[in-house]
């Protein structure tokens, strides 16, 4: 099983207020591994998610699963590509339809052949899959705790046996203890059904223990791609190093914020690298470096193991002091 | 509910009991004034008025109900299949609803009775296809507002066909509005239904409905004007009884409300504990020094919940000193926000409060007659909450936000007050803000917005900043900068800080001292370096080891908490952890340990905790654990 995406835009809007949410976005997941997405809010990464399953249209690229193409809308809403390819969705109190009963949620989305004995069948495996009691079939969602109500999300996506399944945020509206479940079963599910994932977050921690590769992504650019471990000790992309450095991380001595000011408007991309405006090591920090302002580095992030920088591998610390605000006493 | 029974009492049994004295035509006494015999007095023709009216209910009624599910089952095909069109198609489709809807009702009726000339069928029709038009708006908007949930989506992943989608997904999550949206109906149908047989249109003679009598009532008013006045009470009383059992259908309509809630469960006293003299309980504690800036003693807190209400913060005692950094963390349902919103008096009503809090040594609870309190609280108490989007008035300029509260407690005049934002937005980080303070919060971005709310609060000299969950709906990297602003304002100014939230990393790397909060209860307040070294309380350990932080090995399985968080409508007995602890014995089902303290400030509330050797007595002093 393989899934990749060729420089895929999606684009929301039409006229002058069209603006591209995901401008050339390329990945790809294979069976058993999972990809992570991550960026900040308005980065185009849960675009890209809802592209992949159909929810919205690609205005151009290509969505291949095996070789086979599903870059037109109508292919990912074949009945084919459905039955490969699940997404779960950020939040599980609005992903269930609050007026079926656990059982028809699960039986809804079997094939029409399927039996009702076997219905039933089916609906305890994936049940049991995500850890949970055959008497929750009876009750509705409203009846269970949030981490259980994302559990059942999982085994509605698990019922259809897919290959891949997308996960858009599903742990952000979570407690910390149910999180920590869900990635769990999350991890258990994928080694004992081989599933790939695309695991899509703006929680860095959570990606980083969930990934195999990791795409950061920035204002609809994927900015860097690797392998989770290389991209957490040893970032190229500035902006990476920046958002690495941002978590707050339990036990360490804090830093100052290593850049100011917000995101730009997605819909009017600085032009050039859009980092630039924030980047501190771009033209704004050192005035010999106007190519950033003029050069787009997308395309030279092929070449260069997957980072869109003019100035890839060039430490953000070493240009910018990263001073101690107060230390633990 | 009694009207209505006896509407549907009528409609039955009327037409079989009452057709004689209702049809009998008997010229002696025709026109006879309301008597005991007739208490609505006969027409022109000796039949009694009160038993035509009571058998008319069945036919106007039925002819109305008809005319309303007529217009319900058009409605609702055209205004939810509109909604599933594509694009282009479904504004068009949208906007012809809306224009359907600015004709007038009544004529559309009459036109429509006409061209199928004067019957039932005529009336059915014509005010069927009426309220058909009101029904497709209803439908369209409230199908408009659930279809991008993500349960729609889900469906949609999933193959569902797209009526499936309308039958099983959209219109049992609208089942409710519009059930109330029928009552209405019905109880427009019914006058529609009637104006058109006043005017002729409608049921016709030998039938007759509250419409037909109403015209022949008013040819007889002067006569007997109960003739006229009892089928317009008839129809009043009707629509009015239609009208408020809305509710009550929808509610009955719901499933989700139908499943059982289980009961509390019985709480067994916490019978009589002796403690070993060991540790300090919170009575015993050491008094604090001089340098406090609140005090908060024996708070608790009762909401309104969805079921009833329950008291969610329960017994919570703590104290902070002057540019003390606090941090309060636990789960959703903790009371950690409520904590909070005590303090700052922002209890919605009807929640109540019980208890001391003390700031800059005044008691602010249930103690209307400071007058200076609201003083104090405006000027040193400042609160940032989650969402600035949904804290600032959209409708104000961000310079009348900021400027509001010194212009009303320190009575500055107009040009300085804005001056002083002006400072007080550079000093938060804020680009151009001179110009800023002529903008309106939703030309912000979120971390902007933010930092506006952190910039009202500077407006006075807070010595006390309440941050609930300040950054959570932030960015990462803009998170960074506002904890940087924090820790600037702590410095300069030295505010205290109380940080709330449920990143423990976060906390701490922000603040001196930690209380962790669980089930409404501190269970443990410990200092932020001892933290690092791992809690005392097993639910404070088991909380760092279920966050995946970026500090520890990427393939050590995160250790997740089993069961779920606590209902405050069903409290534990014992330790309210208990059930999800891994140390718990036999007394930990039985009573609550107390909080007591561990070292001089560090507090804990558990069994497994306390020294060896602690035991509890029951009543007639055998040890029971």
């Amino acid at each position: 099983m393989k899934l990749a995406l060729q420089d895929v835009v999606v684009r929301y809007g039409s006229g002058q207020n069209a603006f591209a949410a995901a401008d050339g976005v390329s990945l790809s997941v294979t069976a058993g591994k999972t990809l992570g997405l991550v960026g900040e809010s308005g980065c185009g990464k849960s675009s890209i998610a809802r592209a992949i399953v159909g929810l919205v249209p690609i205005h151009s690229g290509h969505i291949v699963l095996d070789g086979t193409d599903f870059s037109s809308q109508r292919a990912r809403s074949s009945t084919t590509f459905r039955r490969r390819v699940q997404m779960v969705f950020q939040d599980p109190s609005s992903s269930l339809n609050p007026r079926m009963s656990i059982l028809e949620t699960l039986t809804e989305v079997m094939p029409r052949e399927t039996s009702g004995a076997q219905r039933r069948k089916e609906a305890l495996r994936v049940l049991e899959l995500v850890g949970l009691a055959e008497n929750a079939l009876d009750r509705f969602p409203h009846q269970f705790s949030g981490g259980q109500r994302q559990r059942i999300a999982i085994a509605r996506a698990l019922a259809i046996r897919p290959d891949l399944i997308i996960h858009d945020e599903v742990t952000s509206s979570l407690d910390v203890s149910a999180q920590a479940t869900i990635l769990n079963l999350l991890k258990d599910l994928q080694r004992e059904l081989a599933l790939a994932y695309i695991f899509v977050s703006h929680d860095l921690s959570s990606v980083r223990y969930m990934s195999d590769v990791v795409a950061v992504m920035y204002l609809g650019r994927i900015v860097e791609t690797n392998d989770t471990d290389t991209l957490f000790q040893a970032p190229k992309h500035p902006y990476t190093q920046v958002l690495i450095q941002s978590i707050p991380k339990f036990g360490a001595t804090r830093r100052a914020a290593p850049i100011t000011g917000d995101l730009p408007d997605p819909r009017h991309p600085p032009r050039g690298c859009r980092f630039h405006t924030r980047c501190p090591i771009g033209p704004f920090a050192r005035s010999d470096r106007g190519m950033c302002i003029d050069v787009d580095p997308q395309s030279i992030a092929q070449e260069q193991n997957g980072v869109a920088c003019h100035f890839s591998g060039e430490l953000v610390n070493e240009s910018v002091p990263v001073v101690s605000v107060r230390s633990l006493r | 509910m009694i009207v209505f029974g006896f509407i549907v009492f009528a409609a039955l049994v009327a037409p079989q009991a009452l057709t004689e004295p209702a049809t009998t035509l008997n010229i002696v006494s025709a026109n006879l004034h309301p008597s005991l015999a007739h208490p609505f007095g006969t027409d022109t023709l000796g039949r009694d008025i009160l038993a035509r009216i009571l058998v008319a209910t069945r036919l106007s009624i039925g002819v109305s109900f008809a005319a309303a599910l007529l217009g319900a089952l058009i409605g609702m095909s055209i205004g939810s299949i509109a909604v599933l069109l594509p694009g282009l198609v479904r504004s068009a489709a949208l906007r012809a609803i809306d224009a359907l809807l600015a004709f007038p009702g009544i004529l559309v009726a009459i036109y429509i009775g006409t061209i199928i000339g004067p019957g039932v069928l005529g009336v059915i029709l014509g005010v069927g296809v009426t309220i058909s038009f009101s029904y497709a708006r209803v439908t369209s908007a409230l199908s408009l507002a659930i279809i991008n949930r993500d349960f729609i989506s889900a469906a949609r992943i999933s193959g569902i066909s797209q009526f499936r989608l309308i039958t099983r997904y959209v219109l049992p999550n609208i089942a409710e509005t519009l059930a109330i949206t029928t009552t209405v109906a019905v109880a427009n149908s019914i006058t529609t239904v009637s104006t058109l047989s006043f005017l002729g249109l409608g049921v016709q003679a030998p039938d007759f409905d509250w419409g037909s009598l109403l015209t022949e009532g008013t040819k007889a008013f002067y006569q007997t004007p109960t003739a006229a006045l009892g089928p317009a009470a008839a129809i009043a009383l009707t629509s009015l009884a239609f009208g408020f059992s809305g509710e009550a259908i929808a509610r009955a309509l719901n499933p989700v409300l139908w499943a059982r809630r289980e009961g509390p469960r019985a709480v067994p006293p916490d019978g009589q504990i002796q403690l070993l003299p060991t540790l300090r309980t919170e009575a015993e504690r050491a008094p604090v020094d001089g340098q406090v800036l609140l005090e908060v003693t024996g708070l608790s807190v009762s909401l309104p919940l969805s079921h009833g209400t329950f008291k969610v913060v329960h017994d919570v005692s703590f104290w902070l000193k002057k540019g003390e950094r606090l941090g309060i963390v636990g789960e959703s349902g903790s009371g950690k926000t409520t904590t909070a919103l005590a303090i700052a008096q922002l209890v919605p009503f009807p929640g109540t409060v019980e208890g001391s809090v003390k700031f800059e040594g005044r008691e602010l609870l249930n103690n209307s007659h400071d007058p200076g309190l609201n003083t104090l609280l405006g000027t040193k108490l400042a609160v940032v909450y989650q969402d600035p989007l949904s804290s600032l008035n959209p409708a104000l300029k961000i310079g009348t936000q900021l400027t509001e509260a010194i212009e009303i407690h320190r009575h500055t005049d107009r040009s300085q007050a804005i001056k002083t934002a002006v400072e007080r937005l550079h000093e938060v980080n804020i680009p151009a803000a001179e110009a800023q303070v002529w903008r309106y919060p939703h030309e912000l971005s979120g971390g902007m917005r933010q930092r506006v709310m952190i910039a009202m609060g500077l407006m006075m000299d807070p010595a006390l900043f309440i941050c609930d969950e300040p950054t959570t709906s932030l960015d990462v990297t803009v998170q960074a900068q506002i904890m940087d602003l924090f820790a600037s304002l702590n410095a300069r100014h030295g505010s205290a800080i109380i940080l709330i939230s449920h990143n423990l990393a976060l906390v701490s790397q922000n603040t001196d001292r930690i209380l962790v909060m669980y089930a409404g209860r501190i269970v443990e307040d410990l200092m932020t370096e001892q933290l690092l070294t791992g809690g005392l309380h097993p639910y404070t350990r088991q909380l760092l080891a279920a966050i995946p932080d970026t500090s520890r090995p990427r393939e050590q399985r995160l250790e997740a908490i089993p069961g779920q968080s606590p209902d405050p409508a069903n409290p534990t007995p014992g330790c309210p952890y208990h059930p999800r602890c891994p140390l718990a014995g036999p007394r930990c089902g039985l009573h609550r340990p107390p909080l007591r303290f561990h070292g001089d400030t560090r507090r804990v509330a558990c069994w497994a905790a306390e020294p060896e050797g602690t035991s509890i007595k029951s009543r007639n002093g055998t040890v029971v654990a």
